[in-house]
């Protein structure tokens, strides 16, 4: 059975990327538009792992990312960042709110393949 | 000195001041004070002056006050203009200018955003058809053909089966080749005896004419022999008849007996032809087999030599398709920074209109590239890799 990671970003084509990449990989992906709309998914939805943007409307995703550690049912899924930030304070807000990988844009799909793997094995 | 300059409540009234903050208003205040304390000491110097040095001195000094005082007029006209532009005639071209370069940076935007999202969905397409295409043939690249003798013992029992009902053949022609021969022995067997009945019915003839010969010698008391003699003479003569007819069957079915046996003989010396020749063409026809299989694992070994080389281009491309959000990202921050322009043109309060540094700090903070911070800063941006950061 296949897993399925949740992508979280507000760009549908960068989503499209994303999925394109993952579904080449074997994984079945679950989306989502910015981090109100993931948090509402996981209510009905257990990815084993979600890659998120940081810049989005209505919930970013550090927030997102503390929101989800603060989830009983989701609190050890595995958080990938991916995004277009680079300086090192949002990486260290990124390690504080729990997130377990940060991958800056534009990815090498087989980079994010190889991280997807080695945090959900 | 300038009267308008003491007017502070002509200030408050003023349509066009649009500062309602008290840092504003505390600089307003001081600038327009500011000629006041100049002129207030250019008169009291020019009254020593004349005191002190007559009315030369005096004149000198008053003008001195008065060219200090219009220096400074400038300065508390610019502290109180308005803070919301709208009614300055220089600035009407911007903010009905502006709104439209927004507009239309906007829609640039997503029209560049929707073309992309429609390249990405034909190109999934296309990579759904590689993958699936080049999945099919993975499993030929590992067929090793090998030599012939090898392929042929790899598949002797499909050989066999295929050569076993031409064997089978041979052996039961084999078999009715036999069952010849053996009814050939008869049949000459037969023949000898048929030779025999005839003989043995010549011989009873003669035996009965003897007989018959006798019977007339012997007379009156001869008759009963003579009739026997006679009825034998005709027994002779019929045995002699049927032994002639099965000596004429016998001769045609040995006949044809033998012309059959001389068929299946003359053919039992090409069964070996027979048999070597269905071999020949079974080699023949894996020989065949192979060479096109060779070229079959060759062709789908090269697909997936290339496949691996478009595999390679492809996530180039998606690297390449990234672009667009990049694009995005940069224009929104370049929009949603006119778009506040826009408003402060507009009338709207914006502390940081006055303060262009402070402007341009706030933009830059809402950078999330390196490659925005240099345009920004006018620097070369240093062409960062993607890199993969664990924590």
């Amino acid at each position: 059975m296949s897993k399925t990671i949740m992508v979280v970003d507000d760009s549908s084509s960068f989503r499209t990327v994303v999925k394109l990449a993952l579904k080449k990989a074997g994984y079945d992906v679950l989306e989502a538009v910015d981090g109100q709309d993931a948090a509402d998914k996981l209510n009905t939805n257990k990815p084993n792992l979600i890659v998120c943007d940081v810049n989005m409307p209505r919930m970013d995703g550090l927030s997102f990312a503390r929101h989800v550690k603060t989830s009983p049912t989701h609190k050890f899924t595995p958080i990938i960042m991916l995004t277009t930030e680079s300086q090192e304070s949002k990486k260290a807000e990124g390690k504080a709110a729990g997130v377990r990988a940060w991958i800056t844009k534009p990815f090498q799909p087989s980079q994010l393949v190889d991280a997807v793997s080695r945090l959900c094995p | 000195m300038s009267n308008e300059s003491l007017s502070l409540s002509n200030t408050a009234s003023d349509p066009g001041a649009g500062s309602s903050s008290p840092t504003a208003k505390a600089r307003s205040l001081k600038f327009a004070w500011q000629p006041f304390w100049t002129g207030l000491i250019g008169a009291s110097g020019a009254i020593a002056a004349l005191q002190l040095a007559g009315w030369p001195a005096a004149l000198v000094w008053a003008l001195l006050a008065s060219v200090a005082a219009g220096l400074l007029t400038p300065t508390a006209r610019t502290a109180r203009l308005p803070a919301g532009p709208s009614q300055e005639p220089h600035l009407r071209l911007p903010r009905t200018v502006v709104p439209i370069w927004e507009r239309n940076i906007e829609a640039a935007r997503e029209h560049a955003e929707g073309s992309s999202q429609q390249l990405l969905e034909s190109f999934a397409s296309v990579v759904d058809h590689l993958d699936s295409s080049v999945g099919q043939h993975a499993s030929t690249v590992g067929i090793q053909p090998g030599t012939l003798d090898e392929l042929i013992a790899r598949h002797q029992p499909e050989l066999d089966t295929l050569l076993s009902t031409t064997r089978l053949a041979v052996a039961l022609k084999d078999q009715m080749f036999d069952g010849v021969q053996a009814l050939e022995g008869t049949l000459q067997e037969m023949a000898v005896l048929a030779r025999e009945v005839q003989s043995i019915s010549r011989a009873t003839h003669l035996l009965a004419l003897n007989a018959s010969v006798e019977a007339t010698r012997a007379s009156g008391s001869g008759e009963g022999f003579a009739v026997v003699a006679s009825e034998v003479r005709r027994l002779a003569a019929q045995s002699r008849q049927a032994g002639i007819r099965l000596g004429d069957h016998v001769d045609a079915m040995t006949a044809r007996i033998h012309g059959l046996s001389k068929a299946v003989r003359k053919h039992d010396t090409e069964d070996d032809e027979i048999t070597l020749q269905a071999e020949e063409n079974a080699r023949h026809v894996m020989r065949a087999l192979l060479k096109s299989t060779g070229e079959f694992v060759r062709a789908s070994r090269a697909l997936q030599e290339s496949s691996r080389t478009v595999q390679d281009d492809l996530e180039k491309i998606m690297v390449s398709l990234q672009s667009q959000d990049r694009l995005s990202q940069m224009l929104a921050a370049v929009t949603d920074d006119m778009k506040r322009l826009g408003q402060w043109l507009d009338g709207a309060h914006d502390p940081l209109a006055h303060i262009p540094t402070q402007w341009l700090d706030r933009l830059e903070r809402s950078y999330t590239m390196e490659e925005q911070r240099s345009s920004h800063h006018n620097t070369v941006a240093i062409d960062k890799q993607a890199a993969v950061e664990f924590f």
